[in-house]
């Protein structure tokens, strides 16, 4: 005779996996991500896309990624004097100069230090893991959420592999629809339908939001999904992929209209 | 945003027919019983609970949760939880939901439901209090080795013990080998209590949550009294730990209340 008992950890922060970041810390990346040199040499290679990374600039300036001690895109970690900006890569501005992301533009409106802890490919669980640990760590000045695609599950596991390229060192996996279909199939039809990712992002963004709540930290959010007429009309990153400077000013501007409100 | 809310609005809550009546659950099975009584020492714990002369009948309502039919539950104060909330193997007068209800003199709508995960928790607090703003809000938080998967028609309750099953022609080995570790489980719950949180305090209603190992489950031999700290299955706790649950249940709510 023996009841199921359910064993919660006393603090739930000393279990999360110390690495935030699946960025290499203190680092600098001359690429990153979708961002990569192959892409950039066959873009190169045919005359349209060269065209528009000539106009874009790109042919003449490189990109470089810096990452600080936590492993995200930041010169300095000084999150208790800053905002802190969450989501994926369209926050940490892949294919983009650190100036022209959305958090960066953004601190310029707010006259306010912005951290970017944005990480490429991830979803809003991510983004609540992340949240989960800094904020009640930092209490930075405000959270700004850009809540990314819903179909994108965070599984921490000790079972999983380790995703390892000559750029990332991650901690953890997430998995997108379009990867892994063969080995993850029956994961993939329970995880990606519309019910489950609808559901698992609006608890992310009720728990990132009582978590700034708990910490007297004014939260903003704005869905990628959202504003995907925005997105779509202008892949102006050096990737042709990812939205350029002027969707990014477009974020920030949206972000700033809700902080100017509140 | 992308996905319309009514999409999950569609899928069923409970698993219990409307306006049904049960007079065994789950691991409260006519089968567990009859092999108890079959043993002496355990037929004189369930004589001892009154458990033989005074069967355990499980009323569902409307909306197959455990409740008299025609609550009101924009008046009472709402219960989220498992078996442990919904009372397999016990009375409904022995629940933490109706002692709850007692001690505050109102109301309480049990939506307790067996084998439920936090995820599930959350699907009824997002359908509920919204919709009619109870008083307040309990829960009683479940095993976190348990996760909700959901679609466009029904609902699953995954544990570990799932890891042969196979539904819809989909294993849910992978699922679990994914799912069943401490930081996912723990993070998933957190990620529940806090959304719950929100909707309770986005409409000023008072919310208490409990996890079980913060309630005194793990109760000295000694002092673990056999005639009322057991359900009729032998497998769930009983009146005696409900009652405990219930006083740490209100002692939050006195101090949440207070302090807001």
């Amino acid at each position: 005779m023996k009841a199921e008992v359910n064993k919660q950890p006393d603090n739930l922060v000393d279990i999360l996996p110390s690495e935030l970041s699946c960025y290499q810390k203190n680092h600098t990346f001359n690429w990153l991500s979708t961002d990569d040199q192959a892409t950039f040499s066959r873009n190169v290679a045919d005359a349209d896309s060269k065209d528009k990374l000539r106009k874009l600039g790109y042919l003449e300036s490189a990109i470089s990624y810096k990452t600080d001690s936590l492993g995200f895109r930041n010169d300095t970690v000084n999150i208790s004097d800053s905002v802190l900006a969450l989501g994926c890569s369209y926050t940490v501005g892949i294919g983009l100069h650190q100036h022209e992301t959305w958090p960066y533009l953004l601190s310029t409106q707010i006259a306010t230090p912005v951290y970017n802890a944005g990480q490429d490919g991830t979803g809003a669980d991510t983004a609540f893991r992340i949240a989960r640990t800094l904020v009640p760590e930092y209490q930075p000045q405000a959270v700004f959420l850009l809540a990314p695609f819903s179909n994108r599950f965070e599984l921490n596991s000790e079972f999983l592999p380790l995703v390892t390229t000559a750029e990332t060192n991650a901690t953890t996996t997430t998995i997108g629809p379009s990867c892994n279909q063969k080995e993850y199939g029956d994961l993939s039809r329970i995880l990606f339908n519309e019910e489950m990712m609808m559901v698992q992002q609006e608890k992310n963004i009720l728990a990132i939001h009582q978590i700034c709540v708990d910490h007297n930290v004014p939260f903003y959010c704005i869905q990628v999904e959202d504003i995907m007429h925005l997105i779509l009309e202008q892949r102006g990153a050096r990737d042709l992929l990812h939205p350029g400077v002027t969707v990014q000013q477009q974020i920030a501007d949206l972000f700033f209209e809700q902080y100017s409100t509140h | 945003m992308k996905n319309p809310r009514h999409c999950v609005d569609r899928i069923p809550l409970a698993y219990f027919k409307p306006n049904s009546t049960h007079l065994w659950e789950g691991l409260d099975s006519q089968e567990t019983f009859d092999r108890n009584m079959q043993d002496r020492h355990l037929r004189n714990i369930l004589i001892n609970h009154g458990y033989v002369t005074n069967p355990v009948v499980y009323d569902i309502d409307s909306l197959g949760f455990r409740n008299p039919n025609g609550m009101d539950i924009s008046n009472s104060v709402l219960a989220l939880g498992c078996s442990h909330t919904f009372g397999t193997g016990q009375h409904k007068e022995s629940t933490w939901p109706h002692l709850l209800s007692l001690t505050l003199n109102q109301p309480v709508y049990n939506a307790g439901m067996p084998g439920a995960s936090s995820d599930h928790n959350y699907r009824v607090a997002s359908a509920f209090i919204p919709r009619y703003q109870p008083t307040a809000v309990f829960h009683l938080m479940p095993p976190a080795s348990r996760f909700e998967v959901i679609n466009d028609r029904c609902f699953y309750q995954v544990t570990q013990h799932n890891e042969h099953t196979v539904l819809d022609g989909i294993s849910y080995k992978a699922y679990l080998r994914h799912k069943m570790n401490h930081i996912t489980m723990a993070l998933q719950q957190d990620r529940n209590m806090l959304a719950i949180k929100r909707l309770c305090q986005r409409d000023n209603i008072p919310y208490v949550c409990i996890f079980s190992n913060e309630l005194a489950f793990d109760i000295p031999d000694h002092e673990f009294d056999e005639n009322t700290e057991w359900a009729r299955d032998l497998g769930h706790f009983g009146l005696g730990h409900n009652k405990e649950t219930t006083k740490q249940m209100y002692n939050r709510y006195l101090k949440a209340t207070d302090e807001s």
